[in-house]
Parts: C-alpha cells; sequence; structure tokens
C-alpha cells in the first residue's frame, strides 16, 4: 500500500467526520438561533420586569411622578413595620392554603364520580368545567349580588330559614374570610377536577382487579391503589394552585375590598393599598419583592418533596 | 428608566391613537372623563360634536374611566410618560397634582367665565393664589328619608344626632333597617365619618395640615356613627359607594346619607321622588355637611394646553353646563353663577320633578357644606363656624385612601373598642404614612 493511497484513504475517511462535526455545530447555532426568540420573550417578559421591581423596591417614587430617589432597604423596613402586614401574610396563607384545601379535596371527590361509568359522563363532565370558564369578576360579582342585603336570593333564604350563619358572608367579620375561600374554591376546582381525571385513567385497572381479588375493601384500594398514583401529581397542582392562589387579587377585591377590619387582606391588596392607597410605588415594589421570596420559597418546598416522592416510587 | 420600564404600551397605544390627528394639523384633547352614567355621557359626547364644529381643527377623544380607577389609569399616564391633557379626576388626586406642579393654572379660563366671583362656594382648586382646577360635580351628602315610614311612625326629619339615632332606632325592624350606612373600610366610610367629626365641631387637619384626629370630639363622633351603624343592614360592614343608595332604593332602609340619592330615581321612576323626603342638614355642636368634587384640570404638559383650556371654558359655559345639570342635578350642580340663573327658568322634566328640593332644600345647603380639600381645617373650632381657609390639603387622599378612620370605627361597631383608643391608633398610624407622603411631596 502506497504511501499516498494510505493518505488518500485518510482523507476520504476524516471528510465525513469533519462534515459531520461541520453538521453538528451547524445544528447547533440554528437551534440556538431558534431559541433567541424564547429567550428574547422570557428575557423580556420576565427577568427584565423582575429585575426593574426589584430597583423600584429601593427607590422612593410617588405614584403620580417619575423621580426616584435611592433609599436602600428603606422601603422594606416601613412594609415589615407597617401595621397591615403581619395580618397580611397570614390571611394569604390561610385563603392561600384553604382554598387548596377545599379544591384538592372537591376536586378529587368529583374526578373519582366522573371516573366511574354512568349515563350522561360526557355532558356532565363538560358541564362540570362552567365555573372555571366564568371570569372571576363576572363569579365574584354574582356571588356578591346573590348575597346582597337589598336583591339577594341567598341572603333572603339564609334570613328566612334561620340559619345560624351571616346572610351575607362577605359582610361578616366572622365568615368573611370563609366567603372568599368558598367563591375561589367554587370558581378553581374544576382545574382539580380535570387534572386528577387525566391521572386516574392512567392508573392500571388490573391493579383494582388483583386487590379486589385478594379483599381489598374500596377504600384500601383508594388508599394504596389510587392515592400513591395521584401524590406526585396532586403536588404540581398543588404548587401551581398555591401560587395562583397566593397572588389572587379578584376575588377578594371585588367581594370584600380586604374588609371587614382587614380580615381579608391578602398580601396583592396590600400591594394595591400601598401603590394606590398611599401612593407609594417603592413600597409597593418592595412588599412584590417579598411576596416573590415568599412564593420562590415554597415552590422550593414543594419541589423537594416533588423529587423525594419520585425517588420513592422509583 | 422608569419611563422606559412602565407600560410603554400605552405610550404606543396613545401614539397610534392620537399620531394620524397630528400629522394632518388636528389639535387633539383627551378628555379623561370618570363619568360611566350612560345619561351623562351622552351629554359629553353631545359636547365634543359641539365643540368640534365650532372650533375646526380640532378633537376631542373622550375616555371614561370608573371613579374607582381613575387614579390608576392617571398613574399609568404619568410613568409611562404618555400625554395626558384634560381630567376630570377626584379632588384628593388633582390637588396632589397641583400641589406637585403637574397641572396647567386655568386663570385665564376662569377670567372667561367670569371671574372667581362668578363662581359658586368650593368650585375653584386655588393653589399659591392660582387656579389649577375647577369643581363640576359640587355634590352635597344629606338625608334623604321615606316619607311614608316617618308619618307612619309619627316622626319629623332629623336636625341633630339625638333625632337621628331616635329616627334610625325607632324605624328599625327585620324588613326595614333604620339607616343605610355604609360601614366597610373605605373611602365611602371615611368621608361619611368625617362629616359626623365636623358636626361635632372638630376636624381632622389644621389649617396648617396637622393631623388632629386624636381627639375626645373625634372619638365622640367615631362613636356615633358606630352607633347608628347598629341599625343598618347586617352587611354594612363591607358596604362602600354603591350600597348604601341600592339598599334606599330597594326599599330596605328608611333614610340613606347621599350626595345625589334620586338622580338615578328619577330617570328609573320618576314618581318615587314625591315619596322621598331631603332633611335638613344635621347637626351636632354645628351644622354641617360635606361638598363632593369632580375636579376638572389639564396637564401643564398637554401638547393642546390652550385647546384643552378651550375645552374646559366650553364645558363650564352655562348653556352647556346647565344641560349636564338637568341629566344629573344631585351631582352636577350649577358651578357658576350664570348657571345657576341659567337654570331657574329650566323646563327640563328633572328641574320640574324636583321641585323644590333642588333650589330650596339640596343646592341651599350650600353654606355648611365644606370641602376638605380646598379649605384645610374649615371647621373653626373655638366658635363652631365653617370659614374658608384657602389652604389645600393635598393630604385628604392619604386619608380617604388609608381608610384607618373607617378602620377605627368598625372597631368601636364590631369588636366593641373604645372610641378613644381606636381614634388614638387611627391618628398614629395615619400619621406615619402623611409623614411619608410630605417627604414624597417635598421632593417633587
Amino acid at each position: 500500500m502506497s504511501a499516498s493511497y494510505r493518505v488518500a484513504m485518510a482523507a476520504a475517511e476524516s471528510r465525513p467526520r469533519r462534515l459531520s462535526r461541520w453538521r453538528e455545530d451547524h445544528d447547533r447555532f440554528v437551534g440556538f438561533l431558534l431559541l433567541m426568540p424564547l429567550v428574547a420573550l422570557i428575557l423580556g417578559l420576565t427577568v427584565y420586569p423582575i429585575g426593574q421591581v426589584m430597583h423600584l423596591s429601593m427607590q422612593q417614587q410617588g405614584l403620580f411622578s417619575t423621580e426616584q430617589t435611592f433609599v436602600g432597604l428603606a422601603n422594606f423596613q416601613n412594609v415589615l413595620e407597617h401595621e397591615a402586614f403581619t395580618r397580611s401574610v397570614k390571611n394569604s396563607f390561610t385563603f392561600a392554603f384553604g382554598s387548596l384545601s377545599l379544591q384538592m379535596a372537591i376536586g378529587l371527590a368529583v374526578a373519582l364520580l366522573l371516573n366511574r361509568q354512568f349515563p350522561l359522563r360526557t355532558p356532565i363532565r363538560g358541564a362540570m368545567l362552567f365555573s372555571y370558564l366564568v371570569p372571576y369578576v363576572v363569579a365574584a360579582l354574582t356571588w356578591r349580588f346573590m348575597f346582597s342585603d337589598a336583591t339577594g336570593i341567598l341572603n333572603y333564604f339564609i334570613r328566612a330559614s334561620g340559619l345560624p350563619i351571616a346572610p351575607s358572608p362577605f359582610g361578616s367579620i366572622d365568615w368573611s374570610m370563609f366567603g372568599v375561600i368558598m367563591v375561589n374554591t367554587w370558581k378553581n376546582f374544576p382545574f382539580m377536577v380535570l387534572v386528577f381525571l387525566a391521572q386516574l385513567q392512567t392508573i392500571d385497572q388490573e391493579l383494582y382487579e388483583a386487590a379486589a381479588v385478594d379483599g381489598a375493601t374500596t377504600f384500601q384500594q383508594f388508599w394504596n391503589i389510587t392515592l400513591p398514583s395521584l401524590l406526585p401529581i396532586m403536588l404540581v397542582v398543588g404548587m401551581l394552585r398555591t401560587i395562583w392562589n397566593f397572588n389572587n387579587f379578584e376575588v377578594v377585591f371585588l367581594l370584600t375590598q380586604g374588609g371587614p377590619l382587614g380580615r381579608t387582606e391578602t398580601l396583592p391588596l396590600l400591594i394595591y393599598r400601598f401603590v394606590f392607597g398611599e401612593f407609594s410605588l417603592g413600597r409597593g415594589a418592595a412588599l412584590a419583592v417579598i411576596v416573590f421570596g415568599i412564593l420562590v420559597s415554597m415552590s422550593i418546598v414543594y419541589w423537594i418533596l416533588y423529587e423525594r416522592m419520585q425517588d420513592r416510587l422509583r | 428608566m422608569q419611563r422606559r420600564s412602565l407600560l410603554v404600551a400605552t405610550l404606543l397605544l396613545a401614539s397610534a391613537l392620537a399620531g394620524p390627528a397630528w400629522t394632518q394639523g388636528i389639535d387633539t384633547v383627551r378628555f379623561l372623563s370618570q363619568e360611566t352614567d350612560p345619561d351623562v355621557v351622552r351629554v359629553q359626547r353631545a359636547w365634543v360634536e359641539k365643540f368640534v364644529t365650532e372650533n375646526p381643527g380640532t378633537d376631542i377623544i373622550l375616555e371614561s374611566a370608573p371613579n374607582t380607577v381613575i387614579n390608576q389609569r392617571i398613574a399609568t399616564y404619568v410613568q409611562a410618560g404618555a400625554t395626558l391633557d384634560v381630567i376630570h379626576s377626584d379632588p384628593g388626586s388633582s390637588a396632589r397634582l397641583a400641589a406637585a406642579g403637574l397641572l396647567a393654572p386655568l386663570d385665564d379660563v376662569v377670567e372667561r367665565l367670569g371671574g372667581r366671583d362668578g363662581f359658586l362656594r368650593n368650585r375653584l382648586l386655588i393653589v399659591d393664589d392660582k387656579v389649577y382646577a375647577l369643581n363640576q360635580s359640587a355634590g352635597i351628602p344629606q338625608f334623604h328619608y321615606r316619607k311614608d315610614l316617618f308619618e307612619a311612625a309619627g316622626l319629623q326629619p332629623p336636625t341633630n344626632w339625638e333625632e337621628l339615632l331616635h329616627a334610625a332606632k325607632t324605624l328599625h325592624s327585620d324588613e326595614v333597617a333604620g339607616i343605610a350606612l355604609a360601614g366597610g373600610e373605605n373611602r365611602m366610610t371615611t368621608i361619611m365619618a368625617t362629616i359626623f367629626v365636623w358636626q361635632n365641631c372638630h376636624d381632622l387637619f389644621d389649617e396648617n395640615l396637622n393631623l388632629l384626629m386624636d381627639h375626645e370630639r373625634t372619638a365622640e363622633a367615631a362613636a356615633m356613627y358606630a352607633e347608628l351603624l347598629k341599625y343598618a343592614p347586617p352587611d354594612a360592614v363591607s358596604w362602600a359607594f354603591q350600597e348604601p343608595i341600592e339598599s334606599f332604593w330597594s326599599g330596605r332602609a328608611a333614610m340613606v346619607l347621599y350626595w345625589h340619592a334620586l338622580d338615578l330615581t328619577y330617570r328609573q321612576n320618576p314618581a318615587l321622588i314625591e315619596k322621598v323626603g331631603i332633611g335638613p342638614v344635621v347637626g351636632n355642636r354645628m351644622k354641617a355637611t360635606q361638598m363632593g368634587a369632580r375636579n376638572i384640570g389639564v396637564f401643564a404638559k398637554s401638547p393642546t394646553l390652550e385647546t384643552g383650556k378651550k375645552w374646559i371654558e366650553f364645558m363650564f359655559t352655562p348653556a352647556n353646563a346647565a344641560k349636564l345639570t338637568e341629566v344629573s342635578p344631585q351631582l352636577y350642580p350649577p358651578a357658576t353663577k350664570a348657571a345657576m340663573a341659567a337654570l331657574k327658568g329650566s323646563e327640563a322634566g328633572s328641574m320640574k320633578a324636583f321641585g323644590d328640593l333642588l333650589f330650596n332644600v339640596h343646592w341651599a345647603a350650600d353654606p355648611y357644606a365644606i370641602s376638605e380639600i380646598l379649605h384645610a381645617g374649615a371647621v373653626d373650632r373655638e366658635t363652631c363656624t365653617i370659614r374658608e381657609t384657602n389652604v389645600v390639603n393635598p393630604y385628604v387622599s392619604v386619608l380617604w385612601n388609608s381608610n384607618l378612620y373607617a378602620r377605627a370605627i368598625q372597631k368601636i361597631a364590631y369588636e366593641g373598642a373604645d372610641p378613644a383608643a381606636a381614634v388614638a391608633e387611627a391618628h398614629r398610624l395615619l400619621q406615619e404614612q402623611i409623614d411619608l407622603a410630605k417627604a414624597e411631596l417635598a421632593k417633587q
């Protein structure tokens, strides 16, 4: 084999390798280019606003002014010392986790029912989505109207029946938090139903059949088969709904505006109060940063729990 | 930095809307109005049509935002650096905007409308002897009462706190509440409760803008308001602007303290007016009520400042202003003596239906009306009389938006708190907020 032949062979062999490397580089470059719009969107719509809010949280700025003065952490100090802060944190957790518990419980119960075979199951599944499709404003105002002292049909029945509950929960010091949680639950439980129902349909029916043969009761089947299968998805939707409930502004604002006596004033309403009530963009931004921190911390906890759950299932 | 970051879309939208007009050489004025009542908006639209016809080369863009969001809308424009021309804002915000130097003086407009003397009481927002806004909606809250219920109970319209409380107690039942009074933690309750402070010969600010809330007379007024809430419907604890009047209209309450309780009633059910009476201004140590406002001003940096001023002048000419009053006489009383004169011979159905209630009872309450924005410390606490201090109070907006006095009343009414302690706490918290607002305003 001549030397020239070997060189020619080596060149012929390396050509596809070079070509393949060039292709890889090219593909990587194209992939990078294709990602760019998404990266730009995330930077522009998420990272930049968060950065702006963080910047604003260290400025003193009025609502009707574009002038800013750097004040360091003074806004955070003002927020933490504000009389409404501790109460709003407590209200936010009560609202978020109260809503979450009810949404999960009702969502799971309804999903289990809808997972069974019965006549008219499909239209009933569709109708169940109704409250989720209604806009927040419509839902909140409709509930408020139904409980109105002047014109509310539910208020009328409660008064006529003499039930030991407030005729209008939204105007009651003791019942207002329950009222806003109730409306938020009514509005959002179909989301849970959808997710749980989808997961329930992935569970192998043979597991239930085998358990039944072994003499397991319905509750034992639920406890040992259904619930473990649902737990990972429960954690994911639990995290999402916690964030959404925590950030919910519409329901509380439209029903009670945070009252009575601050009983339903959650952190988003307090941000609103700082900005549009006390005309301070800086304090509003500082509280928004605190809320962001709380939500990130909670997401991390959920994520750790989710990973542990996945490890156990593996 | 901030200007770029906040709602660039608003800027783009504003440019997109206004751009074509500018390129055609048309002076376009954006009129940001808080009016959403369809009948009143109809009047505004008719004004626009007439103005544009009379002033070729101009255009008015009418933009409505309810009073609950008007501040947000104005703030969005300011923060985005977008053009703002004529605004129809709440009085607290217009005082803040004027104090911050964002509004243009309107003295030339006032001169063309007959000078300051041609305007009725409390119609001009004056800072450093310059007029910055004109009050288009000088509504006065008064007690509106059901004549049939009062007659059946042998009661006369109340003139003082004792009679008021007696009437509310006497008329209160499971079916009908004694009084429709807002008890929510909001601006409505704050405004209504402030009236009781004035009636008790005290004020929440003095003429030097010092807070006076922590005082026995304020606590007495709060206790009186809380006592009246016992005879309000059970959900009054969450009521704001709309619910008291709904309750009264629906027949669930015997009395209501409100600015324009009869305007919509007239339009929807004229016969009801005869069944409703307007009581004299109530008092304790002195008679007093409030004067509401929807102030019209123009931004100093408006690119169409002169056309904006012309538009304001146009709205306040007696003939045009009278059209608005005829639609909503209690919410939009005349602002000038000339407009008042023009209305005397009005053939409008509303004017006739109200009969003597407007000229002789409702508008006649004007001398007892206090504008807390225009005259800080309007109550002379020595003589128990109303005075004109001409000190604009930009911190009323803090009082109204913090809702702390309303919360003190809630604590007294629903938690049985000691009035003096509740009011003292509200004072302390409000003082902190006012100090912050003062610091922010001082920088501007």
